[in-house]
């Protein structure tokens, strides 16, 4: 049986189910469409990575009905739970984390020693750049990730590397993610570009693969347990998880008494991994970079939702 | 002077005593015994560890483990850092093990 059918088992068990399927696939199929005729997508979408996008996402429309929509999932834990939502909408209203995303921008706009600023490594316009990483770049052989860009630019510019994955990284990345808020994910993995395939497929064995004492793979929670309690946490779909990162989580916030807690896609990977009791890996190396590669392609149609709370 | 020499004596006779109760094949050198076995058993760790980690399924607290196992060792509790070394080296071997496991992973049935 193909892969696709073992994930979407059974959408004839109700019309509606089938009919909304259907439906976002339409809107997935029309928003490549709409970017394809622009500058965003110059190279076609592997079938076989579409196919796999297909699948995932069919899997989480069928199994979560109430959720709104694709766009829904992008809202994690709290899309599955009343009192979570209005607890996360409450938080919103006055997000703990706005003067640092202001922060980040003042650093964006900041000219390094040199007079160039950050806006001049990268050719898309600033709310254009966060929907346009992860991506692949074929020259290289590798995947170029925003996170990476910002830090090759300061380095292309003779400026100190950041550390990485918090703090000011993290705050000019979520500056980013603010200004992309309304664009599209849209990663492709070009059709005949075996390399390309490769690295997705390196991603794709990461985040099925048990590891670590606890031998749980990422799908373990974020698929199969997406939705269901541990301890006194619900564990997110990993639908929409690339949608809002960085995420400012409450549980970073505490280790800085409250003053910062931005974090960055592959720091929550990290985080992941050692709670499984595996050794996490250096951010932004292939493993991380592939991971992301493929996580963030199975939200392709989704929106930016702008930079996000989390517990 | 009678005092002196019974003390002399019963100081002696401990003494004799005390190395007739010792076993026979007791290693007086067992300090450094203990060192060389406490290396070998870092070392393989160590090489289990570092094999883990080659196939990308290095387990969170093999470290940890070996940290602790130090301590112990300097603390000179080598039946603790025994323990605690072994358990590193088995944690790099199922590590391995789950590296050949998870070979083919991917989407599954639910």
């Amino acid at each position: 049986m193909a892969e696709q059918d073992l994930l979407l088992p059974s959408l004839s068990k109700t019309d509606n189910i089938k009919e909304r399927v259907m439906r976002i696939k339409i809107i997935t199929m029309a928003i490549a469409a709409m970017l394809s005729s622009t500058v965003a997508l110059s190279a076609q979408q592997s079938s076989v990575v579409q196919a796999d996008i297909d699948a995932y996402q069919g899997y989480f429309l069928e199994r979560f009905p109430n959720v709104d929509g694709l766009q829904g999932f992008s809202k994690g834990a709290y899309a599955m739970n009343e009192d979570k939502m209005m607890q996360f909408e409450a938080v919103m209203e006055m997000p703990p984390f706005e003067d640092l995303v202001e922060k980040g921008g003042e650093l964006w706009e900041k000219p390094f020693a040199n007079g160039n600023t950050f806006s001049s490594c990268f050719e898309e316009e600033p709310s254009l750049i966060r929907a346009a990483y992860p991506r692949w770049n074929s020259a290289k052989g590798k995947v170029d990730t925003l996170e990476q860009a910002l830090i090759d630019c300061l380095v292309s510019n003779g400026e100190k590397k950041w550390g990485t994955g918090k703090g000011k990284h993290a705050w000019v990345a979520a500056h980013l993610t603010t200004l992309g808020e309304g664009t599209f994910i849209n990663v492709i993995v070009p059709e005949g570009d075996e390399a390309a395939l490769a690295a997705y497929n390196d991603g794709k064995k990461h985040y099925y693969a048990k590891r670590g004492q606890l031998n749980l793979s990422c799908a373990n929670c974020h698929v199969e347990g997406a939705g269901m309690r541990v301890r006194g946490n619900t564990l997110s779909p990993g639908l929409g998880q690339t949608t809002h990162f960085p995420v400012w989580r409450g549980k970073w916030a505490r280790k800085t008494n409250g003053v910062d807690g931005f974090g960055t896609i592959q720091r929550r990977y990290g985080g992941c991994n050692k709670q499984v009791r595996a050794k996490p890996f250096k951010r932004h190396k292939s493993e991380y970079d592939n991971l992301e590669f493929f996580h963030t392609a199975m939200s392709n149609g989704m929106e930016i939702t702008t930079t996000e709370y989390r517990e | 002077m009678k005092k002196l020499l019974i003390t002399i004596l019963t100081v002696f006779s401990f003494t004799v005593f005390a190395g007739d109760l010792m076993p026979s094949g007791h290693n007086w050198n067992i300090g450094s015994t203990n060192q060389a076995l406490y290396d070998a058993a870092l070392a393989e760790a160590k090489a289990e560890q570092k094999k883990a980690a080659a196939v990308g399924f290095e387990w969170r607290d093999i470290g940890k483990f070996m940290k602790s196992a130090k301590k112990a060792m300097d603390a000179g509790d080598w039946s603790k850092a025994k323990k605690l070394l072994d358990t590193a080296a088995s944690q790099g071997r199922l590590g391995q093990q789950q590296a050949i496991d998870q070979a083919d992973a991917g989407p599954i049935s639910f």
